[in-house]
C-alpha cells in the first residue's frame, strides 16, 4: 500500500511573476536570492504586438524578443513559466483582430516550445473560449513537452466591477448568470480540450473567497498552481505579511493536491522574500491531522486494481501492510469481547468453553485479537483458524507451536468447502473490501455459516456499500490512460479502481447501495442485488464517476467505516473505490442524476453493473461482466 | 540600455515597491528604438518622447527632451529620426514607458512605466551652472498598481489630480501634492483598461474604456461613481478621447471609432478607420472636435467629430511601423506622431470651417 515514513509539511514550492522583464540573468539572481523556486515571465514584451496580415508593420525587421542565449536551455526550462500575450484574443467577435491573434498565438507558442519551457500560461477572459481550447488543443495532442496553465480568477472581475456601478440596478441577477462564473469558463475550456492532462489550472485567489462549495469545486480541478496577489496579504504587529484565516484555511485545503504558489502584484511589505517565507512557513506547519493522509502519501490519485484475495493468494507483504491497521483489530477485539461475553454469562464462565472459527485466518492478526479478547474477558475459548493460502499456513502453524498450542486448531482448507468437525458459536471474519462485499464476502460466509450454530454470531453481522458521484477530471483522466492493448477497447471504464482520491468534488450527498446480513437466513440465498440511486446535485459540474465506501457492523454497536462521513478515525486498511463512467456528463445545480448499480452472479464469477438513467440515459457499463470480474 | 544605476534590479524595477525616489542617471548615449510617446510642454517649448526597447537584451526604456531648435526638423518631408546628442536633457528608466503628460507646467511630468510604476519627473536647472542644459530629478515613483500602466491623464481643475489605468484592470486618481493615490477602483472593468481621459470641464469626472468591450463614464464624487456609456460584446476597446465635453470617441480592435453623446448613450456615430486595433487617441486642445488617432498601423487620422458624421479629414502614412503616439502643439494647431521606426512626424492639419486654418 504505502510508505508511512514522512509525516513532517511539506515544501511550497514557490514562483515570482514578474511584468516585464529589464534583464532576465538579474531577473532570475534576484528570485533566487529571495528564495524563490521559479519565475512567471512574458517571453515576448507584453506591449510588443506584431502584424501578420498585411501593412508596413510586416516588414518589421530585428528579433521578436530577447535571444535564447541569454540563459542556459536548463534555466528556460526549470526557471521559466512563459507568459502568453494578454492582448490576444482568439475568440474575438471581428475576424479581421481574431486572425491576428491567431497568429500572434501561434508565433509565441511555437517560440515557447523551442525555448522548451515546462508550462506557458494564458488567461481566461470569458466563457466564450472556444477557439482558444481548439488551437491549444491542437497544440498539446502534437508531442510538445510543455503544460499550459489557464489563469482562471476565483470570482469573475466582472462581477467585482459592479461594486462601482450605478446603472445596474439587479447585480444579484447578474452575479448568479453563467458567463459570470469563472469555473463555467473553464469547465467549457476543457471540456472542448477533453479533460486533456496537460491542461491546468492556475487559479488567481481573491480577496472575496466564494463560497465553500465553489472552493472545494476547486478542488476537484486540476488546480496547478495557486496566483497569490500581494494585495491579499495584512500586516502583522511586527509589519510581515501575513494571510487572513480564511485564506490560510484555503491554502491549507490545496496543500495535499501538491500546488504551485506564485506571488504576484507590487511588493507591499518590505521586501518580496517575506511572501516566500511565509508561505513556506504555513505549508510546514499543516498538520497532518489524519495519519491516513501519512500513511498515503504518494499515493494521492493513484489508481489500484482492487484485490482477489478468492482467487490469488496475497503476499507477505500485503498481509504486513494490512496488519499494521492500528484501529481495526482494535475494534475486532471490541466486538469479540462483546460477543464472548454475551454469548458466556458470567456464572459459566469457568465450564462453558466456546467454539470460535477464524475463517480465512491469514497470518493470524485476528486469531491474536480473539484471544486477547477471550484472555480480557477470562472465557475460555477453543479456535479453528481457517485458511486456503498454504503460504499463510506456515505462519498460523508455527505460531501455534510458539504460543497459541492446543488453543487454536490450523485448518488448511477453502472454507467453503471445509467439513468442520462441531458448529461454531461465533464466525469470525475480514474479507470486506473496500466497497463492502467486493471481495465476495457475501459468498464466502454464506459457504461458511453451514457450520454455525442457529443461534451463532457472525462478526462482521452487517455491512453496507455507499456510492457518491464525483467530478474529478484528475481521476478520469487516470482512467483513460490505464487503456490496455488487447482488451477490449472500453475496458479500463467499466472497470472499478481502489484509489486515495484527492483531486476531487463530491457532487452529491453519499447514500447506501446494497446491504448484507450474516448468518443469512434467507432461502434460497439470494446475494444478487439491484438498486436505482437518486443524488440531487449540489452546484454545476461534471460527472467522472462514483466513489464507493462501506461502513459494517461488526457486532452490535461497534463498527468500521470508511464512508467519509462516518469514517473510523486512524484506519488505513481500505483506500476507498472508484467506478468511472464512460465520458463526462455535465450536471448543473439541482439535477436529478439517476444511477443504477447491479450486483450480478453466475456459477464462477460476481460482477457489477452500472448506468446512468437521469439526467440523460447512458448505456450499462460493464454488461455480462466483459470487462470486470471477481472469481469465485 | 543601460538601467539608472549599478543598482539595476530593486524591487521598484521588478514588481513594483514601497515608494521609491528615482535616482537620476547619466543621459545615456543614444535613444530606444521603440518610441512608445510624445508630449508637448504646455508652453510649446520642449517636447517630452520615451523610448522603450521591447525586443532586445534589456527591456529598458528611456525619456527625453528635445527643443524647437531641435523639433524643427520634423517639419522636413522625411522627417526627424532625434538624435540623443542634441537632447536639452534624457534619462534611462530601469523598465518600457507607455506614456507621459505634462503637469500643467513645463518643468514637471509624470510617466507610465511597464512596471506598474508611475514616476513623477522635474526638470531641474542649476543657476550655478548656467551653461548646464539642467537634469531630469526624480521626485517619486508610484507603485501601486501591479501591472503595466497603460494610460494616465491630467484631471485639470486645480492641475493636482491626474488618473491612471493599468492592464491590471484598476484605475487610480492621484494626488500630486501628497503623492498618494485618492481612490482606487479595482476592478474598475473585467479586462486590463486600455485608456483614460479626463472629462474637459469637470475636474472629477472621467471616461475609461477596456478590452472587456466596455466604456465608463465615471464621478468620483458619487458614491457608485461608474455607469456605461457604450458596451460592444466581444470587441475589445483600445482607446478613447472628448470630442466635447458631451462627445465621446471611442475605439475598438476592429479600427471602429464610435462616438456617443453620454446625455444620449442610445445615440452612436460610427466611423471605419483601417481595421487594425485603435491605439491612442489625442483630442485637439482647444476641443473643437477634432481627434487624432493612431492605430496598430503606420497610418495616423484625424477625425472631425462637428460633421454629421464623423468623417476622416486627414491621413497620413509616412511611418514605417506602427505609429504609437500623438501631441497637438499647444499653440501651432500641429499634430506630431512618433513610432516604432523611431520616427517623430510633424502634421499640419488644415480644417475649413470652425475657424481652423
Amino acid at each position: 500500500m504505502a510508505n508511512q515514513d514522512n509525516n513532517s509539511g511539506r515544501k511550497a514550492s514557490c514562483g515570482l511573476d514578474f511584468v516585464s522583464v529589464l534583464d532576465i540573468r538579474q531577473c532570475l539572481a534576484y528570485s533566487a536570492e529571495n528564495k524563490y523556486d521559479f519565475t512567471m515571465m512574458p517571453i515576448v514584451h507584453p506591449r510588443y504586438k506584431r502584424e501578420f496580415l498585411s501593412g508596413k508593420g510586416k516588414n518589421r525587421q530585428g528579433p521578436l524578443t530577447r535571444s535564447d542565449l541569454l540563459l542556459q536551455s536548463s534555466d528556460w526550462t526549470n526557471m521559466i513559466v512563459g507568459k502568453m500575450s494578454s492582448y490576444i484574443d482568439v475568440d474575438s467577435e471581428d475576424s479581421t483582430y481574431r486572425r491576428q491573434s491567431e497568429e500572434l498565438l501561434a508565433q509565441e507558442m511555437t517560440y515557447a516550445s523551442h525555448l522548451n519551457l515546462c508550462a506557458v500560461t494564458l488567461q481566461l477572459t470569458s466563457i466564450n473560449n472556444v477557439n482558444l481550447a481548439r488551437i491549444l488543443y491542437s497544440k498539446i495532442v502534437n508531442p510538445y513537452s510543455y503544460q499550459i496553465w489557464l489563469r482562471v480568477p476565483m470570482e469573475s472581475p466582472f462581477v467585482q466591477s459592479l461594486e462601482y456601478r450605478k446603472d445596474i440596478p439587479n447585480k444579484e441577477d447578474l452575479v448568479k448568470e453563467k458567463e459570470n462564473n469563472p469555473w463555467e469558463w473553464w469547465n467549457v475550456f476543457r471540456s472542448v480540450c477533453n479533460y486533456n492532462r496537460r491542461l491546468g489550472v492556475a487559479l488567481e485567489v481573491s480577496a472575496d473567497l466564494p463560497s465553500t462549495e465553489e472552493i472545494d469545486r476547486w478542488l476537484g480541478e486540476p488546480v496547478r498552481c495557486l496566483i497569490l496577489p500581494t494585495s491579499l496579504f495584512l500586516t502583522n504587529k511586527k509589519g510581515y505579511p501575513v494571510l487572513s484565516r480564511a485564506h490560510q484555511t484555503l491554502l491549507r485545503k490545496f496543500v495535499p493536491l501538491g500546488v504551485q504558489l506564485v506571488v504576484t502584484g507590487s511588493v507591499m511589505h518590505g521586501s518580496v522574500q517575506y511572501y516566500q517565507q511565509y508561505i513556506e512557513h504555513l505549508w510546514q506547519n499543516v498538520r497532518l491531522s489524519d495519519p491516513l493522509v501519512g500513511f498515503a502519501r504518494g499515493y494521492e490519485d493513484f489508481l489500484q486494481c482492487p484485490l482477489q484475495p478468492l482467487m490469488d493468494n496475497l503476499e507477505s507483504h500485503t498481509y504486513e501492510v494490512f496488519e499494521k491497521d492500528p484501529v481495526k483489530y482494535t475494534e475486532y477485539q471490541n466486538a469479540m469481547l462483546k460477543a464472548i461475553v454475551d454469548r458466556v454469562p458470567e456464572d459459566q464462565a469457568a465450564d462453558k468453553t466456546l467454539t470460535v472459527m477464524v475463517v480465512g485466518a491469514g497470518r493470524g492478526p485476528l486469531v491474536r485479537a480473539l484471544l486477547n479478547a477471550a484472555d480480557k474477558a477470562q472465557r475460555k475459548v477453543n479456535v479453528y483458524a481457517v485458511e486456503k493460502n498454504p503460504n499463510a499456513i506456515v505462519t498460523l502453524l508455527s505460531q501455534k507451536e510458539e504460543t497459541w498450542h492446543e488453543r487454536v486448531t490450523v485448518v488448511s482448507c477453502d472454507m467453503r468447502h471445509w467439513e468442520a468437525p462441531e458448529k461454531a458459536d461465533i464466525i469470525i471474519s475480514e474479507l470486506l473490501g473496500s466497497f463492502g462485499d467486493n471481495e465476495l464476502s457475501p459468498e464466502c460466509l454464506d459457504g461458511a455459516q453451514k457450520f454455525l450454530r442457529d443461534d451463532g454470531i457472525s462478526i462482521p453481522s452487517q455491512y453496507t456499500s455507499f456510492l457518491c458521484p464525483i467530478q474529478s477530471s484528475k481521476l478520469y483522466n487516470e482512467v483513460r490512460l490505464s487503456k490496455e492493448q488487447d482488451k477490449h477497447p472500453l475496458k479500463h471504464f467499466e472497470t472499478p479502481y481502489v484509489v486515495h482520491q484527492q483531486n476531487r468534488l463530491e457532487l452529491s450527498d453519499t447514500q447506501p447501495l446494497f446491504q448484507f446480513d450474516h448468518p443469512n437466513k434467507d432461502v434460497p440465498i439470494d446475494n444478487t442485488r439491484f438498486k436505482k440511486l437518486q443524488f440531487k446535485i449540489r452546484q454545476n459540474g461534471v460527472l467522472h464517476g462514483f466513489a464507493g465506501y462501506f461502513e459494517t457492523v461488526l457486532y452490535k454497536d461497534v463498527m468500521l467505516s470508511i464512508n467519509p462521513a462516518t469514517h473510523s478515525p486512524g484506519m488505513f486498511s481500505w483506500f476507498p473505490i472508484f467506478f468511472p463512467v464512460r465520458e463526462p456528463i455535465h450536471v448543473k445545480e439541482g439535477d436529478i442524476l439517476e444511477v443504477n448499480f447491479w450486483r450480478v452472479n453466475n456459477s464462477k464469477n460476481v460482477w457489477y453493473e452500472w448506468c446512468i438513467s437521469k439526467p440523460w440515459p447512458g448505456p450499462i457499463h460493464n454488461p455480462n461482466g466483459r470487462s470486470y470480474t471477481i472469481g469465485l | 540600455m543601460s538601467s539608472f544605476s549599478s543598482k539595476a534590479m530593486s524591487d521598484s524595477s521588478v514588481l513594483c515597491g514601497p515608494r521609491r525616489i528615482v535616482p537620476t542617471g547619466p543621459t545615456p548615449p543614444t535613444l530606444d528604438k521603440h518610441f512608445d510617446f510624445l508630449e508637448w510642454s504646455p508652453d510649446g517649448n520642449l517636447l517630452l518622447i520615451g523610448t522603450s526597447d521591447l525586443n532586445s537584451r534589456a527591456w529598458g526604456g528611456s525619456i527625453w527632451l528635445f527643443d524647437t531648435e531641435e523639433t524643427r526638423n520634423a517639419e522636413s518631408e522625411k522627417g526627424w529620426y532625434p538624435h540623443a546628442g542634441k537632447c536639452v536633457v534624457g534619462a534611462s528608466l530601469d523598465c518600457g514607458v507607455s506614456v507621459g503628460r505634462f503637469l500643467r507646467c513645463s518643468d514637471r511630468f509624470v510617466v507610465g512605466c511597464d512596471s506598474g510604476a508611475i514616476q513623477i519627473n522635474s526638470v531641474k536647472k542649476y543657476a550655478e551652472l548656467p551653461t548646464s542644459n539642467g537634469s531630469i530629478v526624480g521626485e517619486a515613483s508610484l507603485t501601486e498598481h501591479n501591472d503595466m500602466v497603460l494610460d494616465v491623464d491630467d484631471l485639470g481643475g486645480d492641475g493636482l489630480h491626474f488618473v491612471s489605468c493599468s492592464q491590471d484592470k484598476s484605475i487610480k486618481v492621484w494626488d500630486l501634492e501628497a503623492l498618494l493615490a485618492t481612490h482606487t477602483f479595482n476592478p474598475a472593468h473585467a479586462q486590463s483598461v486600455t485608456s483614460i481621459r479626463a472629462r474637459p470641464t469637470q475636474s472629477s469626472c472621467f471616461a475609461s474604456c477596456s478590452r472587456d468591450g466596455s466604456a465608463l463614464l465615471w464621478d468620483t464624487r458619487d458614491e457608485l461613481p461608474a455607469s456605461s456609456v457604450l458596451k460592444s460584446n466581444g470587441i475589445g476597446l483600445t482607446s478613447l478621447a472628448w470630442a466635447n465635453d458631451n462627445s465621446l470617441l471611442v475605439g475598438g480592435v476592429n479600427g471602429q471609432v464610435s462616438l456617443i453623446d453620454i446625455r444620449n448613450t442610445s445615440e452612436i456615430k460610427k466611423l471605419q478607420l483601417e481595421n487594425r486595433p485603435t491605439f491612442s487617441m489625442r483630442a485637439i486642445p482647444s476641443c473643437t472636435g477634432l481627434i487624432a488617432v493612431c492605430q496598430d498601423h503606420s497610418k495616423v487620422s484625424v477625425v472631425d467629430c462637428e460633421k454629421e458624421t464623423p468623417e476622416i479629414i486627414y491621413t497620413d502614412d509616412s511611418h514605417e511601423d506602427f505609429a504609437r503616439a500623438l501631441s497637438w502643439h499647444p499653440n501651432k494647431l500641429s499634430l506630431w506622431s512618433c513610432g516604432w521606426d523611431s520616427k517623430v512626424t510633424c502634421h499640419q492639419i488644415k480644417r475649413e470651417s470652425n475657424g481652423v486654418s
